[in-house]
């Protein structure tokens, strides 16, 4: 069924579509007292233009640091990443993070929030508002432009939180684990209506998670890591077209997929207790 | 419970019990004002009898209504104006000087760890010494007008702002700042749109502080030399013998020291409104 499970040098984009975000050989380790402590040892990562990949593995994999490392706000111990032909060596315009917790500043409202990143850009108040607008409506936000984020719930945070990364209009997105701070009904629906948005803007994103299942119904490509650290173990296509509505998450296919995912992940040790 | 009831009556029940819940609600706020009125009214009445009989020596303790006569006396005497033109410009200085130089201290204390460090010892020191101690001295040094009394606000009131000021700045939620550096934000940037609006809480609790500080500050000062002020006229009608007017004066200070307090609870609440 188009699934492979292979190791990522071989997958090399073949479709003509130019690769986005091209990782070789990154490494992230840290100080410790027992000498250095490795998060991510040699991760490759190809991501072409408009795909859409979902990293799973265990908590603690170092896999939220690989992406804080992708975002240039840690820095690589080794290897590069290039963002459209440009090797990363900190936060920049092309790259924006929709972040585990909302992070919305308490004391702007929506609106502003969502302007955040072009206000840093120095672009001007209308227009700034103009594109916070178009995402707020895109994000089932109308009617909430001006509230504070404590009048908002947990999922409309989350929604202001991924406006907030759209509006900065950036090249690659990335999503570090955005819903996993809510009940599972509101994450459904969450993730639901990140596909509609994402339907519409066709924007590259990596999106880390540690829900299979999740990983499964939104990516085109899931790559499992390892327990920490972090190395790339196994990659799948996944198979279904798009738009994809929820019910498919219950199709015998998802689960199937879902099944051989989980597999790979315990005979990894991802799920030894801890 | 008397939500859930009401929703489920229909008509005029669910009517009735609306207005009831209303009342019950309103009754509460109300409470709290009505009660301490009541405790207040029963002192004041007690005293006033007690002097109307005889229990007390009015020469020592003037009853409520001579204090109030007193009060008008003074609030409409030609040199009143003078006297809270004069403390209101050492209170307002001060203060604002205090705000000011403390709050930029305390920016810079908490974004650079050197500056803190340098910082620290002075700070602690300042704030170890009972200021009140210093009036003597800082009246030798300054003289018997304004300026010894803005020194003294100063000595009060620049440490509290400096370190709730820096607290501030330390207590801005970590993953915020994360948040602007992965968009991009600059030093500058970082600063203007999360630390600065942060720390506003710790800022203004330090203000409210202050207001207070500030107040005793003056008035205090002003008890042990002045030439005019709130706390001049304490000391003058006290070399008269005038009981009346030294209470009035006792008066004067805390209303006006209630009123400045309670503006600023009120400026904390209306910039923190953001907070849940």
């Amino acid at each position: 069924m188009g699934m492979m499970d292979k190791l990522p040098s071989e997958t090399a984009p073949e479709d003509g579509r130019a690769v986005k975000l091209d990782v070789r050989g990154s490494r992230v380790s840290f100080p410790s007292k027992k000498g250095r402590f490795v998060a991510v040892d040699g991760i490759d990562l190809a991501v072409k233009e408009g795909e859409f990949v979902a990293i799973v593995g265990p908590s603690g994999s170092g896999k939220s640091t690989f992406l804080m490392a992708l975002d240039g706000l840690v820095p690589l111990s080794g290897g590069t990443i290039t963002v459209e032909g440009k090797e990363v060596y900190g936060p920049g315009p092309d790259r924006a993070v929709v972040f585990q917790e909302a992070c919305l500043l308490p004391w702007r409202t929506v609106l502003d929030n969502v302007a955040y990143g072009l206000e840093l850009r120095g672009r001007p108040k209308a227009e700034r508002h103009a594109v916070a607008r178009d995402l707020i409506q895109l994000s089932g936000l109308a009617g909430f432009e001006q509230f504070y984020p404590r009048q908002l719930s947990g999922g409309m945070r989350q929604r202001v939180n991924i406006a907030r990364a759209l509006a900065a209009d950036p090249a690659v997105l990335m999503l570090d684990e955005p819903f996993s701070g809510l009940d599972a009904q509101t994450r459904e629906t969450m993730q639901g209506e990140l596909l509609k948005i994402w339907d519409e803007r066709k924007k590259t994103a990596i999106f880390v998670t540690h829900q299979i299942d999740e990983a499964v119904y939104l990516a085109d490509r899931v790559i499992a890591f390892s327990k920490c650290p972090a190395r790339i173990v196994a990659e799948w296509e996944i198979p279904f077209p798009r738009p994809r509505p929820l019910s498919i998450k219950h199709s015998d296919e998802h689960r199937r997929i879902e099944n051989e995912i989980w597999k790979v992940l315990q005979r990894e040790g991802a799920f030894a207790a801890h | 419970m008397t939500m859930q009831h009401s929703a489920r009556a229909g008509g005029l029940a669910s009517a009735r019990n609306a207005t009831a819940a209303w009342l019950l609600h309103h009754a509460t706020i109300g409470r709290p004002a009505l009660l301490g009125t009541l405790s207040m009214a029963t002192i004041v009445l007690a005293w006033q009898i007690s002097a109307t009989f005889g229990f007390i020596d009015t020469l020592f303790l003037p009853p409520p209504t001579e204090i109030m006569r007193a009060l008008v006396e003074v609030v409409t005497s030609d040199t009143f104006p003078r006297d809270l033109q004069t403390s209101a410009y050492e209170f307002g200085l001060g203060l604002g000087i205090s705000i000011l130089v403390g709050g930029t201290l305390g920016v810079l204390a908490g974004w650079y760890r050197p500056f803190d460090e340098l910082l620290r010892p002075i700070v602690i020191a300042v704030n170890s010494v009972p200021n009140l101690a210093l009036i003597p001295i800082i009246i030798l040094l300054f003289g018997i007008g304004t300026t010894s009394k803005i020194v003294l606000v100063l000595l009060s009131c620049i440490v509290v702002m400096e370190m709730n000021t820096q607290a501030g700045v330390e207590n801005v939620d970590r993953q915020l700042k994360r948040m602007a550096r992965s968009f991009g934000a600059t030093d500058r940037q970082l600063i203007r749109t999360v630390v600065l609006p942060g720390m506003v809480p710790f800022f203004m609790t330090g203000v409210r502080i202050c207001v207070g500080k500030a107040v005793v500050a003056v008035a205090v000062a002003e008890l042990f030399g002045s030439v005019a002020g709130l706390g001049n006229i304490l000391i003058k009608a006290q070399s008269e013998m005038n009981m009346a007017v030294m209470y009035a004066a006792v008066v004067l200070l805390t209303v006006i020291g209630i009123a400045l307090t309670q503006t600023a609870v009120l400026l904390e609440r209306l910039l923190t409104r953001w907070k849940d």
